[in-house]
């Protein structure tokens, strides 16, 4: 809000008299604001107007389901539903933190996710965003571990991980495409979990993904399926999809390591 | 891009009978050819193409224009029922003569021609008439126009059309109906190529649903597009999406219904026509939209206004003596439904877009909107009453230094309408704070807001409207808050903006 102290003094009188309400304090951005020790630390967040065009952004939360199972003790795997609406999204990002008990989705809307550092990271169809650059006000970075590597090897920090933050615009707002194929698509941190031969195919890399509130954290993620279990083997396999192919449920298979 | 399915059942109607207007020479076959043929049989084209193996037969269009190419056999072969027997497949022959009715109307608007092979340097198709090729489309599209390399120095440049072999498979209500359509939309792109170069989405996707409309209102694809639009009205007419043309680029068919019902349908070849006189780059098709408009004593800003309202008559509220003529075949707007004390803080309203609102009013009241802390002039505010399921009362709001206010007056069941636009035609968008409520809920968030300036008076006012046909000369009151006290009111005469599109009775 832009309320200055005088004029929120008079506002809490009239709600005093019963005047009047604004209910829009109790937002989950003024939370967010509150919770990171007000709006003055948060960063504006670049080509915020780019971004709601191009990504098709929405003020509305997205509360689809997020779906969390625990595998050996350590590591997760939690099927978002990320469809959006369909292929011309009718609704906004998936919102969510990763938590000692699982992947938590926040309850945001994209225009409130600008100015939150209460997300990690967002899922919405083939596009997964973090909170950083011009995705975000926070600092949450990703990093592509080495070609070779798979889930079960990645367990410490190295030296070669070159992290990220969210860059899919210039400094001068222009778009900044990832590297499928399909034109559209972000070139976010993550955008290589995906290439596209005919289908969202699977890389499998693996990434490790920086947090930093409430304190500095790495969690290891692979993106495993954009569609079925069984369409995504398909994809992977023939460059084709069968239908129904269960497209935009994203199944991420992630681990703290540290 | 091609269009895509239809609901409706159409008439070949009237332009059937354009057709048989026409000087109908003989369909005349010209023979096998397998060389010469862009999507060739062998050529590594983009898909849709003709099989290595396919035989490939020409038929030339009664008036000569076009020469349709297509196949007997394969994946690509076309329906092959021949009533008439003079050995060609009916489909091929119903293709040539709807493709030339559809070229007769255009010329009859006063369009160019498309270019034609001939008028360009280079060998494409095997002779100078517009190839139109038949082949089976592997996705949802079945039509496409593609540009050749050949552009004349004033960017008016050739290209061919794919259409659907058969399409099977596609839920038109008969072929016939499918081939006017696909037939209007496509070839109004190669219209736009004797324009203008370059590709603008929302102009050239719009305006070929547009003129798809035009030709034969009865297709009804201006009504299977124009929801996609309506749904978002908050989106920009100026920005483009990344990637593939989405729905909305489609359903922005609707802002060129409007301009062509309100000035005339010339105004859109008098778009075309400025974007060629300026070079024929229609990236820039908004500066020549305004200095079209201009000449018609209106501006892009104005007409944007004005869209505003014309989009609260969809639906059941259509009237078409206030908005679109047939309105009622359009679904209502989305409007985001509030309660009184509603309040958004630092809006994000795009270049030549709108937010809507909508409040059901349960009690006979006085219910206000502003938006605040934002000095553009851009920024218009407007608030209609519907009583009854009509808008009977719409009323722009008057700025007051940084803010914009109105009031209105309801009876019990009444909704009230809020529009938030922005007539910008470019840069960033116009970030207001918006309160909605009752005069005591907005005099709260206004303060809230730090705004200090005219308060919504208890009747309708703070702004212009307009009633049965006329706008009216407006008398806003201005209430000047003095905090938790006094409330000291003042009436001003405002100067009254222009509602160019006013109820009438």
């Amino acid at each position: 809000m832009r309320a200055t102290p005088f004029f929120a003094c008079l506002l809490a009188c009239y709600l005093v008299i019963g005047c009047g309400d604004d209910e829009s304090d109790s937002s989950p951005s003024d939370a967010s604001k509150a919770g990171s020790g007000g709006s003055a630390q948060l960063r504006d967040v670049p080509c915020t107007d780019q971004s709601v065009s191009a990504l098709v952004l929405f003020d509305t939360p997205n509360k689809a389901a997020i779906k969390d199972e625990l595998h050996d003790g350590d590591t997760f795997e939690s099927v978002i539903d990320a469809t959006g609406g369909g292929l011309t999204p009718t609704q906004g990002f998936v919102y969510a933190r990763f938590t000692d008990d699982g992947l938590r989705r926040v309850d945001l809307s994209d225009e409130q996710a600008f100015r939150s550092l209460d997300w990690d990271i967002a899922f919405r169809r083939y596009v997964i965003r973090l909170n950083s650059g011009v995705s975000g006000p926070g600092d949450v970075r990703g990093a592509r571990t080495r070609p070779d590597s798979d889930f079960d090897s990645v367990t410490e920090l190295t030296d070669d991980l070159n992290f990220r933050s969210e860059e899919y615009f210039t400094e001068s707002c222009d778009f900044v495409n990832d590297s499928s194929g399909l034109p559209g698509g972000p070139g976010t941190a993550l955008a290589s979990f995906w290439s596209y031969p005919g289908c969202v195919s699977m890389t499998h890399n693996v990434y490790v993904v920086e947090l930093t509130r409430p304190k500095k954290r790495h969690v290891k993620l692979e993106v495993q399926a954009y569609y079925s279990l069984a369409a995504q083997r398909a994809c992977d396999a023939t460059g084709s999809v069968p239908t129904p192919s269960g497209a935009g449920t994203l199944r991420v298979k992630w681990a703290f390591i540290d | 891009m091609g269009i895509h399915r239809l609901k409706r059942l159409a008439a070949l109607g009237a332009c059937l009978a354009l057709a048989a207007a026409c000087s109908e020479p003989r369909v005349q076959r010209v023979g096998l050819a397998r060389a010469e043929i862009r999507p060739a049989p062998g050529v590594a084209s983009a898909p849709p193409r003709f099989e290595a193996a396919d035989e490939v037969e020409q038929l030339d269009s009664p008036g000569g224009f076009f020469r349709v190419h297509y196949t007997r056999s394969g994946p690509n072969a076309v329906p092959l029922t021949d009533r008439d027997g003079d050995g060609t497949p009916d489909y091929v022959a119903t293709v040539a003569r709807d493709f030339d009715a559809v070229l007769a109307f255009y010329a009859e608007l006063g369009y160019r021609r498309p270019v034609r092979d001939g008028e360009i340097s280079g060998d494409h198709g095997g002779d100078d008439r517009f190839d139109v090729y038949l082949l089976d489309f592997p996705n949802s599209a079945d039509g496409a126009y593609r540009a050749d390399d050949g552009c004349d120095a004033a960017n008016s440049c050739s290209g061919y059309m794919l259409l659907e072999n058969d399409f099977d498979g596609r839920r038109y209500p008969s072929l016939d109906h499918a081939v006017r359509l696909v037939a209007s939309h496509e070839l109004f792109h190669a219209v736009q190529a004797a324009y203008a170069a370059d590709a603008s989405g929302i102009l050239h996707e719009g305006t070929a649903v547009w003129a798809s409309e035009a030709f034969e209102a009865q297709t009804g694809d201006l009504e299977y597009q124009a929801p996609a639009y309506l749904k978002q009205p908050e989106r920009s007419l100026s920005q483009e999406t990344q990637g593939t043309f989405d729905a909305f680029t489609y359903g922005s068919a609707l802002f060129f219904q409007f301009l062509s019902e309100r000035e005339g349908r010339d105004v859109v070849r008098e778009l075309w026509e400025r974007i060629a006189a300026d070079g024929g780059e229609s990236k820039a098709w908004l500066a020549a939209l305004d200095a079209v408009l201009q000449a018609h004593d209106s501006s892009l800003a104005d007409a944007f206004a004005e869209l505003v309202v014309w989009n609260l008559y969809t639906g059941e509220r259509a009237d078409p003596d206030r908005g679109y003529a047939r309105g009622a075949a359009l679904p209502e707007l989305t409007e985001r439904k509030v309660e009184p004390g509603f309040s958004e803080d630092m809006l994000r309203v795009f270049p030549l877009a709108t937010r809507y609102y909508a409040l059901d009013s349960r009690t006979a009241q006085t219910l206000s909107a502003a938006a605040l802390n934002e000095p553009s002039d851009a920024l218009g505010l407007l608030l209609a009453r519907e009583h009854a399921g009509r808008i009977e009362l719409v009323q722009r709001a008057q700025r007051s230094g940084p803010s914009l206010t109105a009031s209105l007056e309801l009876a019990a069941g009444d909704v009230l309408h809020v529009a938030v636009y922005n007539t910008n035609a470019a840069g960033s968008s116009l970030r207001p704070d918006l309160c909605i409520g009752t005069p005591q809920d907005v005099a709260s968030c206004r303060a809230a807001h730090g705004d200090t300036t005219a308060q919504p008076a208890t009747r309708d006012s703070g702004g212009c409207s307009a009633v049965h046909g006329h706008t009216r000369p407006c008398v806003g009151l201005l209430w000047l808050l003095i905090p938790l006290a006094a409330v000291a009111r003042s009436r001003v005469v405002r100067r009254c903006t222009k509602l160019s599109q006013a109820p009438s009775a």
